[in-house]
């Protein structure tokens, strides 16, 4: 979708509730994928999908278009979310008691394709010994190293996702590839 | 290992695409059969919270109760925020809430992080702002010049713990920003009449909130609760791409004086306007 499209498509989402599935269903897969990539885990990525578009949907009405994709936004709030998840021991009770997606979590069938999936993911194992390392950086290299090599993010999109300049977003990688290298060195399995 | 071969793993080893079907489809008929409810939510919250308030005191004043009735309620009421205005100020315990919540941004793990690689003096860390939030109280304690730790204070069990650390970034207010700024102005009879008259803004202060908090609990705090001001940054910046509007100030000068006009950027209203001479401090609120 080009950007003209996609203003027009938010524009309307303000006030149109098809407008606003048009966008989730563009956007679900990526959201998804980011967070699966980030926490290895069917379930979290679950909740926390879920919650983006919760919170998306509550904050449409405000959102200001500034030339810069709406994923931007979804990824930005996924980013939080996982922040608050991993890095603040924080659970995601409030969602699951959210009136709105409680039933989903819940919903048996979602559980068997949860249960189908997680066992996939155990068969990666390189991306699950990668991750390992991965997790124990500090958040924010967390984010850059895994827009930029499994989401395959061009700098100015890792820009605006991250909402920082280029040569930040340029200086994080550096310093989180070479963060991460020691702690995979410092690490048997590799 | 060389630089190479991580970048190699690294880019071979993402996940294949993998989708829940059934979560996708059950998520978006909740979010779509909710959609009016949901979308709403916010801005109808911030109307239901001025009117039982206002309702009670305007209705008391404008009854038939005799005028005694009313100087009394009057009396009382100002003796009664005079207490707790004292009481506040003279709690210890407003000083060790915030000492708790600087204590918890200084042990966070990624601020320890941000100040290291940011050379930042710890005195420097400062609260920026104080809100009144659901069973609690939230800071928003400023790390440098970049950066903003949110750190949420537990009424009940005092516990402290940062919520967010967030980043903040400078762009250029827009002009179609301010041309909305001064439409909202314009609905004020005396504002609209001096800038018709040829009198130009000299000065806009924006004040955000971050957008994806504006539908949690967090939006309570705006105006009412007198929490604490939030975020003003001057002039011609304002706090990254993915922050809300919350309030607006801006002044003009003409004949001699100061006009100032306060905006209420949530429900697009003016909140009060105030006008002094350029050469005087005190202010006079003209229309509220």
């Amino acid at each position: 979708m080009d950007l003209e499209s996609e203003k027009e498509l938010v524009f309307r989402a303000k006030t149109d509730a098809d407008a606003f599935g048009l966008l989730y269903d563009e956007y679900y897969p990526k959201v998804f994928g980011y967070v699966l990539n980030r926490t290895a885990s069917i379930e979290t990525a679950k909740d926390i999908t879920s919650e983006v578009f919760l919170k998306a949907l509550r904050t449409i009405k405000r959102f200001q278009w500034r030339n810069i994709s709406f994923s931007a936004y979804l990824y930005r709030i996924a980013g939080n979310e996982i922040k608050n998840v991993y890095n603040r021991n924080k659970q995601l009770n409030l969602i699951k008691q959210d009136i709105i997606i409680s039933e989903i979590i819940n919903d048996v069938s979602v559980n068997a394709e949860i249960a189908r999936l997680e066992a996939d993911i155990q068969k990666h194992e390189d991306f699950l010994l990668l991750h390992k390392c991965i997790v124990k950086l500090p958040g924010i290299y967390q984010e850059v190293i895994v827009l930029k090599y499994f989401e395959k993010k061009s700098p100015g999109e890792i820009c605006a996702i991250l909402g920082k300049r280029e040569g930040t977003v340029k200086s994080l990688l550096h310093r989180g590839l070479k963060k991460l290298k020691k702690l995979m060195e410092d690490n048997a399995t590799f | 290992m060389k630089n190479e071969d991580l970048i190699k793993k690294l880019e071979s080893a993402r996940l294949p695409e993998a989708e829940l079907h059934t979560h996708r489809r059950l998520l978006k008929t909740a979010l779509l059969e909710n959609y009016a409810y949901a979308s709403n939510k916010t801005a109808t919250a911030a109307k239901r919270r001025r009117i039982p308030i206002m309702s009670i005191i305007t209705g008391f004043f404008r009854s038939d109760r005799p005028a005694w009735q009313k100087a009394m309620a009057s009396t009382f009421a100002v003796i009664l925020l005079l207490i707790t205005a004292l009481a506040i100020n003279m709690s210890p315990l407003v000083r060790d809430y915030e000492a708790m919540a600087m204590e918890a941004t200084l042990n966070d793990p990624e601020v320890k992080e941000i100040i290291e690689y940011g050379e930042i003096d710890t005195d420097t860390l400062k609260i920026d702002a104080v809100f009144d939030i659901e069973n609690g109280i939230r800071y928003f304690i400023r790390i440098g010049e970049g950066k903003i730790a949110i750190v949420d204070l537990s009424k009940w069990t005092f516990a402290s713990q940062i919520v967010d650390v967030i980043d903040i970034e400078t762009v250029p207010i827009t002009d179609a920003s301010k041309q909305k700024l001064v439409g909202i102005a314009s609905t004020n009879l005396e504002i609209k009449a001096i800038l018709e008259s040829g009198a130009s803004i000299y000065m806009y202060y924006f004040d955000y909130i971050p957008a994806y908090m504006s539908s949690s609990s967090f939006s309570n705090f705006v105006h009412e609760t007198g929490g604490g001001s939030p975020f003003c940054v001057k002039d011609e910046e304002i706090i990254s791409d993915y922050w809300t509007e919350l309030t607006a100030r801006f002044w003009i000068e003409y004949e001699g004086n100061k006009y100032f006009v306060f905006i209420d950027m949530l429900s697009e209203s003016i909140l009060s306007t105030s006008c002094s001479p350029i050469d005087q401090e005190v202010t006079t609120t003209i229309v509220k």
